[in-house]
């Protein structure tokens, strides 16, 4: 256990409810600016989904809402097998890591296709705007799109993406669905002490920590870009650069998808 | 050409799982450690267990693991490198040391008289730890004293169970490190379940909360 987070442990044992509770929010986001705590991961899902504030929101939201279901859900899995010698929740750590790591890579998968093809795309608009629809080779005559030589609709807009709940579960998970190891103490200790109900809120509170360092994170990746962007407009290189950046990320999602699987796998086989 | 693009890529995978590696060992999550009490005759026994994490860290304490371990690489075909000398576990459980911090962390008292404890480590990695104490009398009521590794952090706490004792479970921390257990008379089962049922409770409302929030950001986002 960090010794910050023992800090959670300790205001539940001595301090007042108002400032056990402070004490939660401050340590929630504390330990979600350590490493690992899926911070990249949501900065890249941004800008390859070219996420809006609400998707930032959204996933703060998901983060927060997952860590405090999963801390009560393992504490109780816990509190229900414990009296058993065989019971331990040492598998559903294990087993949960590698889900992580898969759902990660699924949505990298997902994303990385969708930036592709709209990068692809883009790339046959600027090299040859006036086209017959046989160029593009993806079918679109027999969806029976109207075509008027450059006035395209289709692939995904510009701006607002399309708001997917897998992926921003997926990716929320990444920091979310494995609790923290001090959070799932705390429950335990609130449920063996009988003051659960201070413990519970304090678990909450954490998780609304922890949201928040990640919706700070969000917004900071998202009002970057929008500055870069504003920035390298009208630069050729530069913008032809930013048109990558989609590409670039989901490719990171999926890279982080990797590596989380090859460290679960590892863990997996150690175990 | 494509033996460069593959070198360049097992680098990139090598820098990265390193980067991933740090992170992913810094938040383990398992099991509290548990001492498991029961008594018979004039023996009380306290099977103890711990999370691998804890045993590292009652291992570096005790001085029973030491900082840096000796690898040999075979250079040979299908060599891998292999840790010389005993695993990290053999070293736990043949160790004097550990077995004379638990005997001194985990304490059974009969009428303030010290009940001597034989410590077991042969289980330490398995199903525990086994101490057995021999009080001078047939056991009806002891104080049952533990306070493992709460020197190191004082965020460490025990959680207790007993079989056929006035209580079933006692959560052992820094600032309640002895209890007395009956083992003459039973608790009540079956009373505890208000609390598991009311969390189970907050988890759906936690759930339908996030849900209601959600839609309403996405209805928010799409207008």
């Amino acid at each position: 256990m960090n010794g910050f987070d023992a800090r959670l442990l300790d205001a539940f044992d001595n301090a007042l409810w108002s400032v056990a509770i402070a004490v939660a929010l401050l340590v929630g986001a504390a330990h979600a600016l350590r490493p690992g705590h899926g911070k990249t991961l949501v900065a890249a899902y941004l800008v390859a989904e070219k996420g809006r504030w609400m998707h930032a929101a959204a996933l703060a939201v998901i983060v927060a809402g997952l860590h405090t279901v999963s801390v009560l859900a393992i504490g109780l899995i816990w509190w229900a097998v414990a009296g058993d010698r065989a019971g331990s929740i040492e598998p559903v750590a294990v087993w949960g890591r590698l889900a992580v790591a898969l759902m990660v890579l699924g949505v990298g998968a997902v994303v990385l296709r969708r930036q592709w093809r709209a990068f692809r795309h883009r790339r046959a608009h600027r090299l040859g705007h006036v086209h017959g629809p046989d160029v593009h080779g993806h079918g679109h005559d027999d969806h029976g799109h109207e075509h008027d030589g450059n006035g395209h609709h289709h692939g995904p807009a510009d701006g607002v993406a399309p708001w997917s709940w897998a992926g921003l579960f997926g990716i929320a998970s990444a920091g979310a669905l494995i609790p923290s190891p001090a959070a799932f103490l705390l429950l335990v200790s609130g449920l063996l002490t009988g003051r659960a109900a201070l413990a519970v809120v304090m678990v909450a509170c954490f998780g609304v920590g922890l949201a928040a360092t990640v919706l700070a994170v969000g917004l900071m990746v998202i009002a970057g870009r929008d500055w870069l962007g504003r920035r390298v407009k009208g630069h050729g290189p530069l913008a032809r650069f930013g048109s990558w950046a989609p590409l670039v990320g989901a490719a990171a999602i999926v890279c982080g998808g990797f590596v989380l699987s090859a460290t679960a796998l590892a863990a997996l086989v150690a175990s | 050409m494509r033996l460069n693009a593959v070198v360049v890529s097992g680098i990139a995978a090598a820098l990265a799982l390193a980067a991933a590696a740090a992170p992913a060992a810094a938040h383990p999550l398992g099991d509290p450690q548990t001492v498991r009490l029961s008594a018979e005759g004039r023996e009380v026994t306290a099977l103890w267990t711990a999370a691998a994490d804890d045993l590292l860290v009652l291992g570096s304490l005790t001085g029973a693991i030491k900082g840096q371990r000796e690898y040999v690489f075979d250079l040979g075909a299908g060599g891998d490198p292999e840790p010389l000398g005993d695993t990290d576990a053999d070293l736990l459980m043949a160790s004097a040391a550990v077995a004379d911090y638990l005997a001194a962390n985990i304490t059974v008292t009969q009428d303030g008289r010290d009940c001597p404890a034989e410590v077991d480590l042969s289980g330490l990695i398995g199903y525990g730890a086994e101490l057995v104490f021999t009080c001078d009398r047939a056991v009806s009521g002891v104080d049952v004293a533990v306070t493992v590794l709460t020197d190191v952090d004082p965020a460490y706490r025990t959680v207790a169970f007993a079989e056929a004792a006035d209580r079933e479970q006692y959560l052992y921390a820094v600032d309640t490190p002895s209890a007395a257990w009956r083992f003459d008379a039973r608790a009540e089962r079956g009373s505890n379940w208000a609390v598991p049922v009311s969390v189970g409770a907050v988890l759906m409302l936690v759930v339908v909360a996030g849900v209601l929030g959600l839609r309403r950001l996405r209805s928010a986002a799409r207008s």
